[in-house]
């Protein structure tokens, strides 16, 4: 019998509001992150990879967000001819909350590891693993992400006191 | 602290309901919808010329099919219903719908599919259409009121079996509601099958090589031909990080029929050579029989049950030859045999085969008998966790709580009044903060667990899940 984890149903149901939520932390926009999030799954579907457990395959679900998160980023940087990558205006629908807000306003390159640190509470080594890039380089992102995080929302919020990151 | 502010602002943020709709559509019904566009395009008016027949369901079905469907079923095929549903027959191909499995958590319904004409069936068979259940405006067979309850439904339908002697499939169609569609027992009892096609003429491969089948000396390699078609690279979307500057120099490829060998689960494909080229590293051939075509993202990789995840063991590069497939794993090489020997090298991805295609209708409604769970009168504090409700069924059990994760990975163990002990292992879940982006975050969690041996409800003194107990009046 199939595991609940190798059901592409099964797996929509469950993490496609996470992976929708990734998406929309790389991009700050809910269309772009459903297109992101079709394209996900989509992806799975084609491909049909064998997990051994659900951590693989939530991680590989992420994964294949952040990379298509990316590419959207890399088609939409080719066909404006402008840099678009830390300059897109992060949109601000009413909804959004203030952290949202900071994070959206961080530089593309910081946004997915600290959704994967903060929203998924990933450790550094598996948020290396979802987006290929080396544990120091987490690190670093992570340390700086913080750093902006920090001094933006102090800066909006100056007379609550210090900010906890 | 920004984190919990953040959490509390992300978890406002959803997909719109439309689109997780037609999300779900598209998982649910798999490759079925790439099926249907295949079908040639007369199929339909030729399809509407035809009468839909129907047969009692006694006459009908093979013997075969209620044995294998028993054999399935294993221990729980006395807890199965039997439905008595009329099949139906539409261009000589008989659905009659056989037996449900139903409890406020799961319900998987049983159907055979049977060619009374020809033989057009075989193994790789797939079914277009929709298992749906308590759909408001369902026809109740019976006459008893329309339900008013969730609704539910499925277009994945899963091939059990095929007898080739009595030219019956049998397929199951599984929907989990409990989780999904709100508190449990809220499903609806009504249920009904319409099926508009079926199809042979492409399958979806799950195959795998033993390790030890891999030999030590380097088999005779030839250059790629020109011309052959990339299916996959390295840096396609897997998304493993690598990019086609792994891949050997000179692109090899072994040479056909070295040490040929089944490849289990399908007569489409076998293996032709396996083993380490020219290049140094490990390679896969398979053969294809006249007619088959894999699809794009056809690939492979190596599992190693003993723990692995190194990304290497999952990165491929996959060449279609005139006549067959090379899969490269470019950085799999010799020295890496011993480790090779204990896991398996596994192949999977759709194909396309010579078959048969068939639109048509075929429907059954029918009402199922769920096996109701019982709510406990225990809540209170398990492991930390507030735990609201716990509902037990002989083939499941749900626990709403404030789990926030531990209870997904955690084997349940139901402990009978006779000492003995069934065990339940975890399923699918759902885990929310109903808080939104108010300061104090609240977990809505349901977790279910699955029995792996029917158990009714009356035998178990408790439930023990990590090191604690609940009980069970």
């Amino acid at each position: 019998m199939q595991e609940p984890w190798n059901d592409p149903a099964v797996l929509a149901r469950k993490y496609a509001a996470a992976v929708y939520r990734l998406a929309y932390a790389r991009t700050g926009s809910p269309a772009d992150a459903e297109d992101i999030m079709q394209e996900t799954f989509l992806r799975l579907m084609r491909t049909r990879p064998v997990f051994d457990s659900e951590a693989h395959a939530k991680a590989w679900l992420l994964r294949v967000a952040a990379n298509c998160a990316s590419d959207l980023f890399r088609r939409l940087f080719r066909r404006r001819e402008a840099p678009l990558e830390d300059h897109l205006p992060a949109p601000q629908p009413p909804e959004t909350g203030r952290v949202t807000e900071a994070v959206l306003a961080l530089p593309a390159r910081y946004r997915v590891p600290i959704h994967l640190y903060y929203y998924e509470d990933l450790s550094v080594a598996e948020i290396a693993a979802i987006t290929q890039t080396s544990q120091g380089t987490i690190k670093s992102r992570l340390f700086r992400a913080r750093a902006l995080l920090r001094k933006k929302l102090e800066e909006e919020n100056h007379d609550t006191g210090p900010v906890q990151t | 602290m920004i984190q919990d502010q953040y959490r509390r602002e992300m978890e406002c943020r959803l997909p719109r309901k439309e689109a997780l709709e037609h999300l779900y559509e598209m998982t649910e019904g798999g490759s079925n919808m790439r099926q249907i566009r295949r079908l040639s395009p007369w199929a339909a008016a030729l399809i509407a010329a035809c009468a839909l027949l129907t047969v009692t369901a006694a006459a009908a079905t093979a013997p075969a099919v209620w044995e294998a469907l028993t054999s399935h079923l294993g221990r729980f095929a006395p807890y199965a219903q039997t439905i008595q549903a009329t099949a139906c027959t539409d261009q000589g191909i008989e659905v009659q719908v056989l037996s449900a499995l139903s409890d406020d958590l799961e319900t998987r319904v049983y159907l055979s599919v049977r060619d009374t004409t020809e033989d057009r069936l075989d193994g790789c068979l797939r079914l277009e259409g929709r298992l749906s259940l308590g759909e408001r405006g369902l026809p109740s067979p019976d006459g008893t009121p329309q339900d008013q309850a969730a609704s539910a439904a499925t277009n994945h339908f899963t091939l059990l079996s095929y007898d080739p002697e009595t030219k019956t499939a049998l397929l199951s169609a599984s929907i989990h509601h409990g989780v999904w569609y709100g508190a449990s027992g809220q499903i609806g009892q009504s249920a009904r099958l319409t099926l508009t096609g079926l199809t042979t003429q492409g399958w979806s491969l799950h195959s795998s090589i033993i390790g030890t089948a891999i030999p030590a000396e380097t088999l005779e390699s030839l250059p790629a031909e020109a011309g052959s078609q990339v299916l996959l690279t390295p840096s396609d979307i897997i998304g493993l990080g690598y990019t086609d500057a792994i891949l050997p120099q000179e692109r090899l490829v072994l040479a056909p029929e070295q040490n040929p060998m089944a490849l289990p689960g399908t007569e489409d494909m076998w293996v032709s050579s396996i083993g380490f080229a020219g290049d140094g590293c490990l390679h896969l051939r398979l053969g294809l029989s006249e007619g088959v075509q894999p699809e794009s993202f056809f690939t492979g990789d190596v599992y190693l049950p003993k723990g692995d995840s190194d990304d290497r063991w999952y990165t491929s590069h996959v060449l279609l030859l005139p006549d067959g497939v090379d899969i490269l794993f470019p950085l799999i090489k010799s020295e890496d045999l011993p480790r090779l020997s204990e896991g398996q090298v596994r192949v999977y991805g759709g194909y396309t085969r010579p078959g048969t295609a068939i639109q048509g209708s075929w429907t059954a409604s029918f009402r199922l008998e769920h096996h109701a769970s019982r709510p406990l009168s225990w809540t209170g504090e398990l492991a930390g966790r507030q735990v609201t409700q716990v509902r037990v069924s002989p083939l499941s059990v749900v626990i709403y709580s404030s789990d926030q994760g531990g209870f997904a990975d955690t084997p349940l163990v139901a402990v009978k009044k006779d000492g003995t002990t069934v065990s339940a292992q975890p399923d699918i879940g759902r885990y929310g903060n109903t808080a939104g982006a108010s300061e104090t975050p609240v977990w809505d969690t349901v977790n279910t667990w699955k029995f792996e041996e029917p158990v009714d409800v009356e035998d178990i003194a408790s439930l023990t899940l990590l090191g604690e107990s609940i009980p069970v009046d």
